[in-house]
């Protein structure tokens, strides 16, 4: 499937910046894991930096460039890199710093506007990377999500007002940064959508077989197959993504049957849940919310989609578009099913890719 | 600077506990602040708005708040009152005394300031608790270390109450309110942080702030909680029967904001908005029920609140159940409220007339 927009390292998009990558987002109210980009600023998808100042050890150093430079791992819907982080010595746009007191008194702050990271100068090394994996995630347009990753992985590197110690690349910074800057309109609030990081993120439940395989992708370079036990068996993958209120979203799916004589239908569901986040305020999200403190309603599922696979790929989409309801978050998840037979009756195998909920506003 | 004389007409007019990286070991009783720091190592506060406050939020990247506090090397017990009393008897606390005076950034300057160490004895916080007022005294930038910058600064407030000071610092005042309020609910906020300061314990505090640990669900409300492949134990739902409910629903149902769901004695399975039924002639959703059991059929709110059920739809009995792997339910009419929807399914007649199973 080709992309059906431009990058978002254009230089118009390059001008877009916010005069502080932290401080001037302004989202609507229920906006919290990931929330919708173009409101803070961005200084696009490929990023050059700098060391600068003194002080610096090659122990230092080392450590920030693996912290700044781990977002070059999460993958686009084509197999390329999303974003690309790049040293270069005295000319780089992003000046790092180590500084006694970064503004506003934590342990990092960046200014995509500044063209600035600056982080606590007596951290641990550990803690460094950790922090300028965090801040570069800023420049980058993301900002901050909860400590509970959406897979249930390593506290993301973009969560806040929790330790460094085993921060880590999590599904949330993926779907994160995929969500911001990729090709596809910014559309996909998955990590993972088109399985160019293999089966990471998906979950399944009653599924006999799920794979990928680089064999005939409709995009990128991977897809899926899964071969369910039953009809009640599906692939599934849940996102903190706390669609603005108001916000329309719906889902498309490629898909593919494996052989002529397989007869049947795949489908696919947007679930939701509600999600509260406490209050008064406590962490520093825009919203005045602490994201790290939630209780979670009920999974309800609020669209189906049922095609019919062929030989060739094509594309299943949600016919109508579902606007998250106003209030607190809410949780989403894509699951897709299929019962789709061989010839002798037992469930087939079929293709699955670029499997993914938009973000149509 | 001289305290004023309303405040030395006090005997404990404020309390602020600082932190730093001196080298004093955290208000350890035995452990005297021999030697105040070094005023030259302290930086003023910026009096102006800092830009990365304007807009208007909280930024910059924190630890967690807990993390930071437990993390500092010292706490300093700052009296106003000492300059005029006298180190009390009954020594707890090492200390600096410094000239605080409410109501400025100057006081921040001085309280990092070379005073004489005093020492605050119980009876002090005692009577600080009574009596003391810490409002009125603004920081920012209050961090940082590898000097003896003010990081943390926590003013005991009227009645017992803590207060932080500086940029963002909700951060740690709601936490730690929440965690006394949960712990300690006969203590006053300031004794659970001196006392915190003092053994250098915050482990409650650290507990606190990473937020309720997701409750197991075994150990949820088996009428409210659902089913859920990410949450409910693999060796639950092995225990239980998976089948297809497929739905019928009436583009009058479907134009309703309500949600389906059926309820099992363990759980709720997964729930069906009407309005997903709207463009779809059925929609098939995979179920659980516990073998030998029936499943009841809600009606609920459009986020599907379980504690509030609006109406009964129908009950499957464990017969039908068992007898086929899918299930059908339609429902007919058209309701034009939601009201009405379950008006019909609140009369038995109308309800089988609406409601069918398969």
């Amino acid at each position: 499937m080709m992309p059906d927009g431009i990058r978002f390292n254009s230089m118009a998009a390059r001008m877009v910046v916010g005069a502080l990558v932290l401080s001037t987002v302004l989202v609507s109210p229920a906006a919290l894991a990931f929330p919708k980009p173009g409101t803070s600023g961005s200084c696009g998808p490929d990023i050059t930096y700098r060391f600068t100042g003194g002080g610096w050890n090659p122990g230092e150093k080392a450590a920030i460039r693996d912290g700044l430079e781990d977002w070059e791992v999460v993958l686009d819907f084509d197999g390329g890199k999303v974003a690309t982080v790049t040293m270069i010595p005295d000319f780089g746009q992003i000046a790092v710093r180590k500084v006694a007191t970064p503004n506003g008194g934590g342990v990092g702050w960046s200014s995509c506007g500044q063209g600035l990271i600056q982080i606590q100068e007596d951290l641990a090394i550990a803690s460094m990377e950790s922090v300028a994996r965090h801040e570069m995630g800023h420049i980058l347009d993301l900002t901050h999500t909860g400590k509970d990753d959406s897979f249930g992985g390593p506290t993301p590197a973009m969560a806040t007002c929790v330790g460094l110690q085993g921060k880590a690349m999590s599904q949330d910074d993926y779907g994160g940064l995929i969500h911001k800057q990729t090709s596809q309109q910014r559309e996909a609030i998955h990590a993972n959508a088109s399985f160019e990081q293999g089966t990471s993120w998906w979950g399944i439940s009653n599924i006999a077989s799920f794979f990928t395989t680089t064999a005939n992708a409709s995009d990128g370079t991977t897809s899926a197959r899964i071969r369910p036990n039953s009809s009640t068996g599906y692939l599934f993958q849940t996102m903190n993504y706390a669609a603005a209120a108001g916000e329309p979203i719906d889902a498309r799916i490629n898909i593919r049957r494996l052989d002529s004589s397989h007869t049947g239908v795949m489908s696919f569901n947007i679930l939701k849940r509600k999600v509260t986040y406490a209050s008064p305020a406590s962490c520093d999200y825009p919203t005045g919310k602490n994201q790290n403190v939630r209780s979670e309603g009920s999974w309800v599922v609020v669209r189906v989609e049922t095609c019919t696979p062929s030989n060739s790929w094509a594309t299943c989409t949600e016919g109508t578009l579902y606007t998250v309801p106003s209030g607190d978050a809410h949780d989403l998840r894509i699951t897709v099913y299929s019962n789709v037979k061989t010839s002798s009756g037992t469930y087939a195998t079929v293709a699955v890719d670029f499997a993914r909920i938009r973000d149509r506003s | 600077m001289k305290p004023s004389k309303r405040l030395r007409s006090s005997y404990v007019t404020a309390c602020v506990l600082i932190t730093s990286l001196a080298t004093a070991a955290c208000g350890m009783p035995s452990a005297r602040l021999d030697s105040p720091p070094a005023a030259s190592t302290v930086s003023p506060p910026t009096v102006s708005t800092p830009e990365w406050e304007t807009g208007g939020e909280c930024s910059g990247d924190y630890l967690d708040p807990a993390e930071e506090m437990a993390d500092l090397d010292s706490w300093w017990v700052l009296d106003v009152a000492s300059a005029t009393s006298g180190a009390p008897a009954g020594n707890s606390y090492d200390s600096t005394a410094t000239h605080l005076n409410p109501g400025g950034l100057s006081s921040l300057e001085n309280a990092v300031s070379p005073g004489e160490p005093v020492v605050v004895s119980n009876e002090a916080f005692s009577q600080l608790q009574a009596s003391s007022t810490g409002e009125g005294i603004v920081g920012s930038n209050l961090s940082r270390s590898g000097t003896q910058i003010v990081h943390v600064i926590a003013v005991a407030a009227a009645e017992g109450r803590v207060k932080f000071l500086g940029v963002c610092t909700d951060r740690f005042e709601v936490p730690f309110r929440l965690m006394v309020e949960a712990n300690h609910p006969t203590m006053s906020e300031v004794d659970v942080l001196v006392e915190a300061a003092r053994t250098g314990d915050f482990s409650e505090f650290l507990d606190s702030t990473a937020g309720p640990d997701r409750q197991h669900w075994t150990q949820m409300d088996p009428s409210t909680r659902q089913f859920d492949i990410e949450s409910t134990p693999e060796a639950i739902l092995k225990e239980l029967v998976a089948i297809e409910i497929e739905w019928r629903i009436s583009s009058g149902w479907s134009k309703l904001s309500a949600t389906l769901c059926g309820q099992t004695s363990i759980g709720w399975n997964t729930c069906l908005s009407l309005e997903a039924g709207d463009d779809q002639e059925s929609i098939v959703l995979p179920a659980y029920y516990v073998p030998g059991e029936g499943m009841d059929l809600w009606l609920l709110d459009e986020e599907a609140a379980f504690p509030t059920p609006l109406a009964q739809v129908a009950t499957i009995t464990s017969e039908v159940l068992g007898a086929s792997d899918r299930i059908v339910v339609e429902i007919t009419g058209q309701p034009q409220t939601l009201e009405q929807a379950i008006d019909l399914l609140a009369n038995e007649a109308s309800r089988s007339e609406i409601v069918a199973i398969e």
